[in-house]
């Protein structure tokens, strides 16, 4: 039971997705503009990560090796689709307001990433619960990092606006160059406080990463133990 | 070999399983898709009818204005609504207008939607519209954004007139003071300013069938309103002592009314007349000084326009005929211009007495850098080869519109004297 524990909080903080695994950090910069839509971002992408994982993992025998990536990738477009063609249904103002980015999950590296690096490897169960922990760290990532822009950069959370501030504004941190600086400052803090030793971790070193398979042979094992010497 | 079939088989069979899931979800949220969109578009509909349910477009007649773009029925049968775009001749980008009225024929919402001008319209303009009928007894054009405003009125009559002919919206009554307003320029052309409004200020007159009597500002004539036997008449008295009566339907009725004219005519001198020593100080301008000219005042009976005087002038062998004219500038202002023109009815000179540089509209260097080439750019058209889009400056509109105004109103002398004679 202690390790199904550990499997759903790993996405939170040891592994968290934006911060540690530094995965998916386009969404994480196009939609940290504001609380609200870092919010449907998170919530749109951890319902796309649960499901994959399930069915990525409950065909996890059924699927040949030499298509796995096309299977994933089909099976995550599905996925993204249906959550669009839902917000775009019952929650129109969420959907516009994502644009884009939306359907771009289907490429975030997050998906794929533990699909490749998770769910292929483990149960349905454990994958369900890897997702959603993956999900829940990738939203609260995005939150944390919407909050600190949306309050210094525009003097508002979650659109409510916070009155002392409203006339001491960063408005940069609402535009990309804030979105770059606010994710830096967050990395950073995170290795303070892992104190440098959550980017050596092997389970999502570059053997974790969906390409791997290319390389592994050559680079990357010398990669990883390089790593795992120094650490 | 037997690798290779599954992996076919398999990422097929995913592909279908994946399609089928994307159809069924499809086949639930299309439908609400559909309804949110329509909302989406008819949302701003909504906000000119209030309590409105629905709206399903409605055909436009064929003979509808350019100005009205799109027609909507609200579906609980509370009124119409319209979308209007106004023309973009005065304007960068034309204004976009909802508009929506109610079912007691009357403005029942509207809203400015597109109005990219850097004089402020403001939000109270349109408002001013709210609870009007056809006639738009209440509203008026904002001065300094006269032509704004007025295509702005022109495209809420548009629509009013388009609904009205299709039996869609009874027409409102006018009070008798908007039918006089309407008939004056009819009845004197000359007193108009851009928005199509006479400039006018209150007169006295002595008979007493006038009921109301104003002289044009311009000085180019006077306007009674006279009470005759079958109903008020709106009468013009032109620079040289012509009248013409128009009844409030907008007919023209001077023939029938030869006691209203000959009480106008008594009632008021004509400005040419009676400024007759002036003007002719005015017009020796337009010659050099030594030129032997012999100038005798003419008379251009037919000319509702801003002339104010016209002169034969008998320059030995030569007659040329010298025109003033005093159309209406910029805020309002008296421009006073002067033409010369030839027996052909070519243009000789063309003179801006007052500064073409008035307060607020100008031509100023940055637009006009050189102005006595703009004028001489006149020189030597006639009636046939002008055209009014050689005055366009553009950024002083009014001032344009008032030299064009000049221009028309001196060939209009022309050809009447010509007649004449």
């Amino acid at each position: 039971m202690k390790n199904k524990a550990s499997i759903f909080l790993n996405g939170i903080i040891k592994e968290n997705p934006v911060l540690v695994l530094l995965l998916g950090t386009c969404p994480t910069l196009a939609t940290t503009g504001s609380v609200v839509s870092a919010f449907a971002m998170g919530v749109a992408a951890t319902a796309v990560l649960f499901c994959s994982n399930i069915v990525i993992s409950a065909l996890r025998k059924a699927i040949p090796d030499k298509v796995r990536i096309p299977c994933y990738i089909v099976v995550i477009a599905g996925f993204v689709t249906v959550v669009q063609m839902l917000m775009e249904a019952y929650l129109p103002d969420l959907y516009n307001m994502l644009g884009i980015y939306l359907a771009l999950i289907v490429v975030n590296c997050i998906i794929l990433g533990r699909a490749e690096m998770f769910a292929r490897k483990n149960n349905v169960f454990d994958s369900a619960l890897d997702g959603l922990g993956m999900g829940l760290g990738f939203t609260f990532a995005l939150i944390l990092m919407a909050s600190f822009r949306e309050v210094l950069g525009a003097g508002s959370w979650a659109g409510h606006e916070i009155a002392f501030l409203k006339n001491y504004t960063i408005p940069i941190l609402t535009a990309a160059p804030g979105g770059f600086f606010t994710f830096g400052i967050m990395i950073a803090l995170m290795n303070k406080l892992t104190k440098g030793k959550a980017p050596v971790r092997k389970s999502f070193s570059c053997e974790g990463c969906p390409n791997a398979a290319a390389c592994r042979k050559v680079s990357c094992e010398a990669e990883v133990k390089e790593e795992v010497n120094n650490g | 070999m037997k690798e290779n079939v599954k992996s076919v088989v398999v990422l097929t069979a995913i592909c279908l399983v994946v399609a089928a899931l994307l159809a069924v979800t499809n086949f639930y949220t299309a439908p609400v898709i559909e309804a949110n969109k329509a909302a989406a578009a008819t949302g701003s509909l909504a906000e000119v009818i209030p309590g409105a349910t629905g709206f399903e477009e409605v055909e436009l007649p064929a003979d509808a204005p350019a100005t009205v773009k799109n027609l909507y029925k609200e579906t609980s049968g509370l009124g119409y609504v319209m979308l209007l775009e106004t023309s973009s001749n005065y304007s960068a980008s034309p204004m976009a207008i909802t508009v929506g009225f109610g079912a007691d024929s009357k403005i029942s919402g509207i809203l400015l939607t597109n109005y990219q001008e850097s004089k402020d319209f403001g939000a109270d303009y349109p408002a001013t519209y709210i609870g009007q009928d056809s006639a738009l007894g209440g509203v008026d054009t904002v001065a300094g954004i006269t032509y704004s405003s007025k295509a702005f009125k022109d495209a809420i009559t548009d629509a009013f007139n388009t609904l009205i002919n299709s039996g869609l919206l009874a027409a409102g009554e006018k009070s008798e003071e908007q039918l006089i307003g309407e008939a004056m320029p009819l009845a004197l052309p000359g007193c108009v300013n851009g928005t199509g409004a006479c400039v006018v200020e209150e007169a006295a007159a002595s008979d007493a069938s006038i009921t109301a009597a104003y002289k044009a500002k311009n000085g180019c004539g006077y306007i009674a309103v006279v009470s005759a036997s079958d109903g008020t008449l709106v009468c013009g008295m032109n620079a040289f002592g012509e009248v013409k009566c128009i009844d409030l339907e907008g007919n023209d009725v001077t023939d029938a009314h030869a006691d209203a004219v000959a009480a106008v005519q008594a009632s008021f001198a004509a400005p040419a007349t009676e400024n007759l020593e002036a003007n002719q100080a005015v017009a020796l301008r337009a010659f050099e000084d030594g030129v032997e000219v012999e100038l005798t005042p003419v008379e251009a009976t037919g000319a509702f326009g801003v002339a104010v005087a016209a002169f034969k002038a008998n320059l030995g062998e030569e007659v040329q005929y010298v025109i003033l004219t005093q159309p209406i500038g910029y805020g309002d202002e008296t421009m006073k211009m002067l033409h010369v023109i030839n027996s052909n009815g070519e243009i000789v000179l063309f003179k801006t007495l007052s500064e073409l540089i008035v307060h607020g509209d100008y031509y100023s260097e940055h637009q006009l850098t050189d102005e006595a080439a703009y004028r001489a750019q006149f020189s030597g058209l006639t009636e046939s080869t002008y055209s009014d889009d050689m005055t366009v400056v553009s950024g002083a509109t009014i001032t344009s519109h008032a030299v064009a105004t000049s221009h028309r109103a001196a060939f209009e002398v022309f050809n009447n004297i010509k007649e004449a004679a």
